[in-house]
């Protein structure tokens, strides 16, 4: 009987590497934003020895044409060649929290093997406005709107999730288990509503409109950024099920 | 399905055995069975000394109060050493790490094991690591003079770094930190370098005359 050889895979992508952790003697264990394949999950063998040829290359935050064998279980990488290494952000302890937050967000959002590439490219975009824009609290917001809109968790913002009438300028509530406002007088007792006011619900829909570019010319005002804050904090955990770590770290440095 | 369900009549204290093995870093199934069989061929003092040691480990090795490395009396014996540099310190993020730098026998001051590194995406936050411990070492010690910081040279080890030099800059006290040179390994070649480590040596370079 004449043996079955299975093909070995190749995979040469570039990605931006979201998370690590140590595996084994010297390897670790990388996850990497691809633009056509999602998350990859692979190990790189011997990479935390000083002799290895790919340490320097590869680490958290950094982007990376990066030559993959795929294997059933773990791929493995073979080669890594640095294309940004983010270097301004790697400098600025608050550059790194918020590098942090924005990554874990992305790997919560991600499928492996996922053809879509708007969060590898609104990530990439990200990263470069933030060498630019230093410390800027309405990015991680701008960020954070639009993260959701290519993942296809937009919430409603113009009309009443209960009745679908569409809203008048006015305070309303955000209901992060159904996504999306609602008309104050179809409220029911039993959901928990977060309260906002029109300037909020203006900036989210702003936000969610528009482009880094014209976002950035607006100024709205320290009360309604922490007004989106929490909602979308709140919305995001919802969505993901679960809490996002680096916001602790966040909330601490930045 | 678990490997060791292919072996139904595996005695239960063996079964056991493989499961305690499978525990530890690194070992999968196949070779905590090994290490499960090879253990049973052993001569029962052999086994012994195995049990007893990991019963030690656990009863015998506590925290140096001063370093936190692990230590068997309260003040370990890097701490109580009286020909050691009481100015310098030098931050490592693991047990592990103080050994290296032992063996290397390039460091004469003392340690402070942090026992890990700021990784915000796994949780782990300044309060999780002994940072604190470090700070109220560093401030209630006058003799201290200078931090070296050596943690890993990834961005997690980076983050650990700015953390504690920004939380030792708020002291009003003449301290200097540094932080461990980066670049080329020695008998490594220019030709398979990356950028950020050309640019780190590039940086860190020094008068020839000053090397090594």
């Amino acid at each position: 009987m004449k043996a079955y050889r299975k093909k070995k895979k190749y995979l040469q992508t570039e990605s931006i590497v979201l998370k690590v952790f140590d595996f084994g003697e010297a390897d670790r264990i990388f996850t990497l934003l691809t633009p056509d394949n999602g998350i990859i999950r692979a190990v790189a063998k011997g990479v935390r020895k000083p002799k290895s040829r790919m340490g320097g290359h590869i680490d958290v935050l950094s982007k990376v044409n990066i030559y993959i064998s795929l294997g059933e279980n773990l791929s493995n990488i073979s080669q890594a060649e640095i294309i940004n290494n983010y270097s301004i952000l790697k400098k600025d302890l608050s550059l790194i929290s918020i590098s942090f937050y924005i990554l874990e967000l992305c790997e919560k959002f991600s499928v492996e093997n996922d053809p879509n590439n708007d969060i590898y490219y609104h990530l990439s975009y990200t990263l470069d406005i933030l060498q630019e824009n230093l410390q800027n609290p309405l990015l991680i917001r701008w960020f954070e709107i639009n993260l959701l809109t290519v993942s296809g968790f937009l919430p409603e913002l113009y009309n009443c999730l209960i009745s679908g009438e569409e809203l008048d300028e006015g305070d309303h509530l955000f209901s992060s288990v159904n996504g999306g406002l609602v008309d104050k007088k179809y409220a029911t007792s039993t959901d928990s509503y977060i309260p906002i006011d029109k300037n909020s619900i203006k900036a989210l829909r702003y936000l969610s409109n528009n482009g880094w570019p014209e976002v950035n010319k607006i100024n709205f005002g320290s009360n309604s950024l922490e007004k989106l804050k929490i909602i979308l904090r709140k919305y995001i955990q919802t969505i993901t099920n679960s809490q996002i770590n680096s916001e602790k770290f966040l909330s601490r440095i930045f | 399905m678990s490997p060791l369900n292919k072996f139904p009549f595996m005695p239960r204290a063996l079964s056991q055995l493989v499961e305690s093995f499978r525990l530890l870093p690194g070992i999968g199934p196949k070779t905590a069975q090994k290490l499960a069989f090879s253990t049973l061929k052993m001569p029962p003092e052999q086994v012994n000394d195995i049990a007893n040691s990991l019963r030690n480990i656990k009863s015998e090795i506590i925290y140096c109060k001063k370093c936190q490395n692990i230590s068997e009396v309260s003040i370990c014996s890097i701490c109580t050493d009286i020909d050691r540099d009481d100015s310098i310190i030098c931050v490592v993020e693991e047990v592990m790490d103080v050994y290296v730098l032992e063996k290397s026998r390039a460091f004469k001051g003392k340690f402070h094991v942090l026992h890990g590194s700021i990784s915000p995406a796994n949780g782990i936050g300044p309060d999780e690591i002994r940072i604190k411990e470090l700070i109220s070492r560093v401030e209630s010690d006058s003799k201290i003079k200078e931090i070296v910081i050596a943690t890993n040279l990834n961005l997690e080890g980076e983050a650990t770094a700015m953390y504690i030099n920004q939380a030792l800059n708020k002291f009003e006290k003449n301290l200097k930190i540094t932080r461990l040179a980066r670049g080329l390994p020695s008998g490594s070649d220019i030709e398979y370098a990356d950028e950020t480590t050309i640019l780190h040596a590039m940086g860190s370079r020094v008068n020839i005359n000053e090397s090594l």
